[in-house]
């Protein structure tokens, strides 16, 4: 009975796992959370199978789940950070497992500027520049209105160049 | 143009970061086994919709949990509070407020009922009147077809104050609130009434009567003139008084007046801290049937409250009421909050039966 999901499952893990964990890693800039979050986005799209109503592609779907799951993970995490950058007085860096996960240099200072903006522009930013989804498909896995995708898109940009420019990896003449 | 070539490079740069996002194929297969083997499992398991994800933090977090048990201190409180309210024995037994203290700590019955249909938007005047009967009067402002709609609705949540209360001793009055505008003096009363109290104050001035106001009330044909002085020099000019307002009324024409002369003085009295504890127990005791208190007084010197009933003196279970009553205002009075107010004086408590006998 269960034998057609789980072969779904298996195909899209194949073809969308990279991704998926891309899109979380950038959000939670945690590699074994980014991992434990992507587990738990397959497990509950396999849970949830029936309920795929397929008018979206599987893709966007499975990046709804994961989606949902990171913000729940974020707002949970959210009093025990704050009490970490109180008590230590600095962020939490987790610096990238090289064993598991590498990003090559050039796209290193993007990583790291993305991971300083707010989590709205952060998202938007990942769905629709980073992982090219439509303007359509980034409302439907945010759960935003179209417009809502537009404009904060519009304010996210200039804030990660600002944040480039902060950070001396990009030069003001260049924008 | 150039902006625009720009544009495009940090779009293609931003695109980048997708590719040179690089994962080990093994750590990919690693997790894909892990994935399918939980799969495997749910599949077994027939409530599978229930499991749980493996997300570390599912675990309640500290502060949630502090959260949760302050709601739950506060909900408790709540029904502690809520359930004294209900039974005055409760409250005894729970917290040792007496029945009179919880009274002291709270509004007074017309009060909250006033508030209570105030919140829930009814616009009504209230009151409340023990004698001759105890009657809480409720007058709905409005119209008579808006009167005839909320009535009941204003009834039954008056009833259910009174009965969260324990309060039986009321009957319940919800009217319609009528107006009752002042009358307004026509141009020729008014006319009547400046003339006479101007010319009636230069007559009493002329012939050096000490006064402080004089009315005209042109509609009862009626003169008030108040007298400052001593007992004596009142009644020595009383009658001279009368006399002169009425000549002066003669001399206009203006028949059947009727002269009012009075010596009142009123003395600004400091309330006594202790008549403080006074409306506690008046509202206790008068709420209940079980007491069968008509009326409750004071006397400053030395303070005493006394407790009119209802009950004869002949009546045997007299003497039981009495002490009943005594015993209440003594738990009362002696409670922490109320001593404190009352700083240790001594406060004698008289219940005197219908027949106006001590019985307790």
């Amino acid at each position: 009975l269960g034998d057609y999901r789980k072969e779904d499952i298996s195909d899209w893990y194949d073809e969308h796992s990279k991704s998926v964990l891309g899109f979380i890693l950038l959000m939670v800039n945690n590699y074994q959370q980014a991992e434990d979050l992507t587990h738990d986005t397959f497990v509950k799209a396999y849970l949830y199978y029936d309920s795929f109503k397929h008018y979206s592609s599987e893709k966007t779907w499975l990046f709804s789940i994961a989606h949902n799951l990171t913000v729940d993970f974020l707002r949970k995490r959210k009093p025990s950070m704050f009490f970490k950058e109180v008590f230590f007085m600095k962020k939490d860096h987790n610096p990238l497992p090289e064993e598991v996960v590498r990003l090559k240099e050039d796209s290193y200072e993007l990583y790291n500027a993305l991971g300083k903006l707010k989590d709205t522009y952060r998202k938007v930013i990942i769905l629709r520049k980073i992982k090219d989804f439509s303007i359509e498909e980034t409302a439907q896995i945010l759960s935003w209105s179209e417009s809502k995708v537009k404009s904060t898109l519009h304010r996210a940009i200039p804030a990660l160049k600002k944040q480039l420019i902060k950070g001396g990896y990009l030069h003001e003449e260049s924008i | 143009m150039k902006n625009q070539y720009d544009e495009t490079e940090f779009d293609s740069h931003l695109k980048k970061l997708n590719s040179n996002f690089l994962w080990k194929k093994t750590k990919k297969q690693e997790l894909k086994r892990q994935i399918l083997t939980e799969i495997e499992q749910l599949e077994c398991h027939d409530g599978y919709k229930t499991t749980h994800l493996s997300i570390p933090n599912k675990r309640v977090s500290l502060i949630r949990k502090l959260a949760y048990s302050g709601i739950a201190l506060a909900v408790l409180f709540g029904l502690l509070i809520g359930s004294a309210f209900v039974s005055p024995t409760m409250a005894k037994v729970i917290s040792n407020i007496p029945y009179l203290g919880l009274i002291f700590q709270s509004k007074s019955v017309d009060t909250l009922i006033y508030d209570e249909l105030q919140e829930k938007g009814y616009n009504v005047r209230t009151g409340i009147r023990y004698w001759p009967e105890k009657i809480i009067e409720v007058s709905i402002v409005g119209s008579e077809p808006y009167y005839n709609e909320v009535k009941d609705d204003v009834e039954n949540i008056v009833n259910g104050i009174l009965e969260s209360r324990g309060y039986d001793a009321y009957s319940l009055n919800v009217n319609k609130y009528t107006t009752k505008s002042d009358y307004v003096l026509n141009d020729e009363e008014t006319k009547e009434k400046g003339l006479l109290e101007d010319e009636v104050a230069n007559r009493l001035k002329q012939s050096n009567y000490q006064f402080d106001r004089i009315q005209v009330d042109p509609t009862e044909k009626t003169m008030f003139i108040n007298i400052v002085g001593s007992k004596e020099y009142y009644h020595s000019i009383q009658d001279a008084v009368e006399k002169t307002a009425l000549e002066v009324a003669d001399a206009h024409k203006y028949k059947d007046y009727k002269v009012n002369v009075t010596r009142v003085t009123v003395e600004v009295k400091i309330a006594d801290k202790r008549t403080q504890v006074l409306p506690a127990i008046a509202e206790g005791l008068m709420s209940k049937k079980e007491f069968k208190v008509t009326g409750v007084s004071y006397k400053s010197k030395p303070f005493s409250i006394i407790i009119k009933t209802s009950i004869l003196s002949s009546d045997l279970t007299a003497k039981t009421l009495g002490a009943k009553i005594e015993s209440e205002i003594d738990d009362f009075l002696t409670s922490e909050e109320i001593s404190s107010i009352l700083e240790d004086e001594p406060i004698e408590v008289i219940v005197n039966s219908k027949d106006n006998k001590k019985i307790n």
